[in-house]
């Protein structure tokens, strides 16, 4: 049974992958505004529907496809940050929250227009024989989503570290007037922080679209997950979230595997209650909230 | 360099201050005096674009700036150092430091470097940890970042809102020398300070701010030796420099 | 705002409610009778009832909690369980499921009880989804994901409940009921602490409530309304599956509550026509639906927080004001009953004595080794400059932070660490350097927030409430107007709080912490924002509250008014105590002056 073990593994890293990504996508923004956004699975959602539809309705080859994909949900980003975040930003928090959950329901409604409810695929990558690993039999797509995660991973921690840009986006995090006065336009580097959330999330969409099909509705649950990977990581460090993307992935499909296939949801979120009523600030999360 | 006139502002509901106006010229130290409450922060916010000004203006350089933002008006020279320091604690001294040239040399690393140079000699405690990260710094080593900070975006005009608070009496000696040195360099500052002894002795000219209105001004020496500032303070009138 | 009267004293305000709601409600009853649409109407009757208990939780309380829906699965499954399987009668059914919503409720409440804003809202939803998911995947208890037939023909004291016109007018009666039960508890003592929770919880906390008892009721009790809606949803389904709660209809619940405008009670069943009947009326729009709904939530946020009920209210624009009781204009009553309400401790030993206090953050000293006394009758004063560990003080000495060494004591005993309330009830009252109000509230409303402590009622009397409540309330409406009086803010009592100037909000603060009959008033920096002939009345106020015995500790920076009112003086700088004495022993302290004015630094050389 050593080859479903293996298999299982990579199954919940894919996952885990997709999870990690969301995670990211919410704590950049959270870290700008200080704002859950509910309506982030959208965007991984768009990311897939625009590739799709570029690739076989107009028959764009893959890579200008998936560049549409990840353009449109970025695009969508900035636009939830000017027209609905930064008008409601008087308000407190929590209403802003409800004002993203709001503004998913919106997305969803046009996504349902444009798309039908037809659940989609996307042509995988690199082929659809899998590739033998050990005992497991691996889908070659997998190894784009645990790719993907990793490479944007690596990416942002090298812009936050080593670029201007980057430096005064954790500046702007952790103390926006203090960045203001030192020089820097804190409204664009919130734009900015939107744009590279909502950019890995259309990404996590593209790279998981040839595995799981890809339907309007799907940016709920998503949004969930990744929510909840946020939150079990900290929601302020990116790595923890990281961590929390890939953990909730991992016990997901373990649970699934081998406990009950149905409940691997309540799984999760009996995880998160557990974590949160022993540690209420997450598990990397710095401060107790 | 700055003109104040007539500025009203404060926090919504709240009016804090009432029809201030003073000046800056380039080259000269002027001192903000008065206790707590009495609008000396809000002011600099009110300047520096944090805070919006309800009625008056504000001028800098020669351009009405009453409008604009602050990073807009780092561009344009003046800097705000504000109270408490607020230095960036997760990231390094060099980061900080970096941070300082946004407005104006974001990726023009030759530059950069250069103003590095520059601050570090100022405040040399500052290369020594230049890898440090800034929360973990003594509160007088995070002033020098502070200011070291405002000064990487080459000011013409700098506002210091206390830098003294909580600090050593010979770091504030320190610091303050150092302010006096960038003032020969044509610096011009604008310093606001509760602890007054201290900079009204290198100060050139000062104002007393009271209950949002500037009650007295004039140069240093005169303010010194005036009753009445003393009296605001404490409520009864005995000069400052005095016994 | 104040969509419902803050005081109970005011019956015209509440009677009128009932019939006007059934009358509206009897409208949809006579014009839709055998049409389709009846059927939408029922439900939108039955999740009215849920909706007053989603206002409560998230309209008054201000809780992100997304976990309504699976109490409205558990009220309909249990229902429905009971009913297929055993044949229980209706009401049994009904007790059973809120039985158990209140259990299940109760753990929830206390789980998430430490876990603020982002936290919950996640945790809550999360919950939701795994209720479903069990109830989908337990088919031999549920009937699993295909659903849950059999219900008996639910019958109501021998009447058939057997049509959906038949649900609609059961719906719409019990939906009366809790909207009339739950604007009679808004209104209570009850409501009030609630609603004081939702604004500013510490404010509410320095008055004496206890926020994590208030907030595990109010969960409990919105439970309840859910369960019943729940039960009724189910009844009237005759199938029921777990897609019926699923998070779909929890979002569209909160869509509702906003559409139709939260803290109103009566509101968020307007949103939910709008959500319900909408679609129904135009099939055709099917598509676009989900578009709209984006569209109006989004609307409500940006150009109409208050809901559909927040328009109907500006339009009506009467305002029906309870009928006042005789205010009392002398307040002399008002003091001597605090003073009374102070142990007279015998000859002179303190009433507050602190000793030693220290505490530090993140390895720097904001307070350190402070000790002095405040005997009862005085008047004293802390002054320091920026940074000297004035506010931190004050949050030591009202249980907001807990000592790193030292000892605090009250009438001889330690201060009590359970936090804020609990300080409140020994007899410390606070207010802050920024007045914090309830900004939902009027400036009566306010301060009947700080009678809290010397009221009785509890849940039950809030919501049926007897003549021995009433009564209660009257007295508390009167001693207040009487310590709004005493501050000179009798003519604005019934104004919004968010329309008085700064000078009035820092009054009614201290009529507010006042109203807990305190043994001793902190107040810090009451001068702040204050112009002169405001603080001529507020150094006026002050003596005669001292001379009446209140004791009072000010922190404070204008030395004028320190002067004119204090009785001794403890100065702070950089965390310690430099002086104590009468103030003008204080003014001609060297040490102080240097504190000050900074110490002489003579300019380098050079």
């Amino acid at each position: 049974m050593s080859g479903l073990w293996l298999q299982v593994l990579f199954g919940g890293l894919t996952s885990g992958s997709i999870y990690a990504m969301v995670a990211i996508g919410l704590v950049l923004i959270y870290r700008a505004t200080r704002v859950l956004n509910f309506a982030h699975g959208e965007f991984v959602v768009l990311g897939a529907l625009v590739t799709i539809s570029a690739a076989r309705t107009l028959g764009t080859a893959l890579l200008p496809s998936i560049v549409a994909g990840v353009g449109v949900a970025t695009v969508a980003g900035v636009l939830l940050e000017r027209l609905v975040v930064r008008p409601v930003s008087r308000n407190p928090h929590f209403v802003l929250i409800l004002a993203t959950l709001a503004a998913s329901i919106l997305i969803r409604g046009v996504m349902m227009i444009v798309w039908g409810k037809d659940t989609l695929r996307l042509a995988a990558f690199s082929g659809e024989d899998p590739l033998r690993i050990g005992d497991a039999a691996i889908l070659p797509q997998t190894l784009w989503v645990i790719g993907s995660a990793v490479a944007a991973v690596a990416l942002l921690g090298a812009f936050l570290r080593h670029t201007a840009y980057g430096k005064a986006m954790r500046a702007c995090a952790e103390n926006p007037v203090s960045a203001s006065l030192s020089g820097i336009d804190v409204r664009s580097i919130v734009v900015l922080s939107y744009a590279l959330a909502a950019a890995i999330g259309g990404l996590a969409g593209v790279v998981i679209a040839p595995i799981a099909g890809i339907d309007f509705q799907a940016g709920l649950l998503l949004t969930i997950k990744g929510l909840t990977a946020a939150v079990i990581g900290g929601l302020e460090n990116l790595y923890g979230v990281v961590l929390g993307g890939l953990l909730l992935g991992i016990v997901e499909a373990y649970g699934s595997a081998y406990i009950s296939s149905v409940l691997k949801d309540a799984l999760a979120f009996a995880i998160l209650i557990g974590v949160l009523m022993v540690r209420p600030q997450g598990l990397l999360g710095t401060r107790a909230r | 360099m700055l003109q104040v006139d007539g500025l009203s502002g404060g926090y919504g509901a709240l009016t804090v201050l009432r029809e201030v106006t003073l000046s800056v010229r380039g080259g000269e130290m002027v001192v903000l005096l008065g206790i707590n409450g009495a609008g000396k922060s809000t002011l600099l916010r009110c300047i520096s674009g944090l805070l919006p000004v309800a009625r008056g203006q504000v001028a800098a350089f020669g351009d009405v700036v009453t409008r604009t933002t602050p990073h807009e008006l780092v561009r344009r020279g003046l800097s705000h150092v504000p109270e408490g320091r607020g230095v960036f604690r997760e990231l390094t001294v060099e980061e900080n430091l970096e941070l300082g040239s946004f407005a104006w040399a974001r990726g023009k690393k030759a530059r950069i470097v250069a103003d590095l140079g520059r601050v570090y000699d100022v405040f040399p405690p500052l290369q020594e940890q230049a890898g440090r990260l800034a929360g973990t710094l003594s509160g007088g080593q995070q002033q020098m970042l502070a200011i070291g900070r405002a000064l990487m975006a080459r000011p013409k005009l700098l506002l210091l809102d206390e830098p003294s608070q909580g600090l050593a009496p010979l770091v504030v000696q320190s610091i303050l020398d150092t302010l006096v040195r960038l003032r020969t360099e044509g610096l011009g500052i604008l310093l606001v300070e509760q602890h007054a002894r201290a900079a009204l002795a290198r100060a050139d000219r000062a104002y007393v701010l009271h209950l949002g209105t500037i009650v007295r001004e004039g140069p240093a020496a005169a303010i010194a030796a005036d009753a009445s500032v003393r009296g605001s303070y404490l409520g009864s009138n005995v000069p400052l420099g005095g016994v | 705002m104040t969509g419902t009267a803050g005081t109970m004293t005011g019956r015209a305000r509440t009677g009128w409610f009932v019939p006007v709601a059934l009358a509206v409600a009897s409208v949809p009853a006579l014009a839709l009778h055998g049409s389709y649409l009846m059927g939408t109407f029922s439900t939108i009757a039955i999740f009215g009832i849920a909706l007053v208990g989603l206002d409560l939780v998230m309209g008054y309380g201000k809780l992100l909690s997304f976990s309504h829906g699976a109490f409205l699965a558990l009220g309909g499954y249990v229902m429905a369980i009971l009913s297929a399987r055993y044949g229980v009668p209706v009401l049994a059914g009904v007790a059973a499921a809120v039985v158990v919503n209140v259990l299940v409720s109760y753990i929830i409440a206390r789980a998430t009880l430490r876990m603020s804003g982002y936290y919950l809202a996640v945790a809550t939803l999360g919950f939701g989804v795994i209720v479903v998911q069990l109830l989908g995947s337990l088919p031999d208890y549920t009937g699993g994901w295909s659903g849950l037939t059999g219900m008996a023909t639910a019958s109501l004291f021998g009447w058939r409940l057997s049509t959906d016109f038949h649900f609609y007018v059961a719906g719409v009666v019990v939906m009366i009921g809790c909207m009339a039960i739950a604007r009679n508890l808004m209104a209570s003592r009850f409501g009030r602490a609630v609603r004081a929770m939702g604004d500013d919880e510490l404010a509410a906390e320095m008055l004496g409530i206890d926020s994590a008892r208030y907030r595990i009721q109010l969960f409990v009790l919105s439970s309840v309304f859910l369960s019943v809606a729940g039960s009724l949803y189910a009844l009237s389904l005759r199938v029921i599956t777990p897609a019926n709660f699923d998070i779909v209809v929890t979002i569209d619940m909160v869509l509702m509550l906003f559409v139709g405008g939260k803290e109103t009670l009566w509101g968020p069943v307007l949103g939910a026509v709008v959500v319900r009947l909408i679609p129904d009326l135009f099939e055709s729009l099917d598509d676009y639906k989900t578009i709209m709904e984006g569209l109006a939530f989004l609307a409500v946020f940006i150009f109409f927080p208050r809901g559909l009920a927040g328009l109907l209210e500006r339009l009506a624009r009467k305002e029906r004001l309870p009928p006042r009781p005789q205010a009392h204009r002398s307040a002399h009553g008002v003091l001597t009953q605090g003073a009374a309400a102070a142990d007279r401790t015998a000859g002179g030993a303190p009433l507050i004595e602190v000793v030693g206090l220290a505490k530090s953050f993140a390895g720097v000293a904001a307070v350190s080794d402070v000790s002095f006394a405040l005997t009862q009758g005085q008047l004293k004063a802390v002054i320091g400059p920026n940074g000297a560990g004035k506010t931190t003080l004050f949050n030591l000495l009202t249980g907001v932070l807990r000592p790193d060494a030292g000892t605090i004591r009250v009438r001889g005993r330690p201060l009590p660490d359970g936090g804020p309330h609990e300080v409140s009830q020994r007899g410390v009252a606070r207010t802050f350097q920024t007045p914090r109000l309830f900004d939902s509230m009027t400036v009566l409303e306010n301060v009947l927030v700080g009678r809290h402590g010397t009221l009785r009622a509890g849940m039950a009397n809030g919501m049926v409430p007897l003549a021995g409540t009433r009564s209660e309330e009257r007295q508390a409406v009167q001693r207040s107007h009487e310590l709004l009086a005493l501050v000179g803010l009798e003519a604005v009592a019934d104004a919004a709080v968010t329309t008085l100037s700064f000078g009035q909000r820092r009054l009614l603060e201290i009529a507010r912490a006042l109203a807990t009959q305190p043994a001793a008033l902190l107040i810090d920096e009451p001068a702040a924002g204050l112009n002169e002939s405001e603080k001529r009345f507020l150094g006026d106020l002050l003596i005669r509250l001292r001379d009446s015995g209140l004791t009072l500790l000010l922190v404070e920076h204008d030395m004028s008014l320190v002067m004119r009112v204090a009785d001794e003086v403890v100065v702070l700088d950089r965390g310690k105590k430099i002086a104590d004495g009468t103030p003008a022993e204080v003014q001609r302290d060297r040490t102080v002056i240097d504190a000050y004015l900074g110490p002489e630094v003579p300019v380098a050389a050079g």
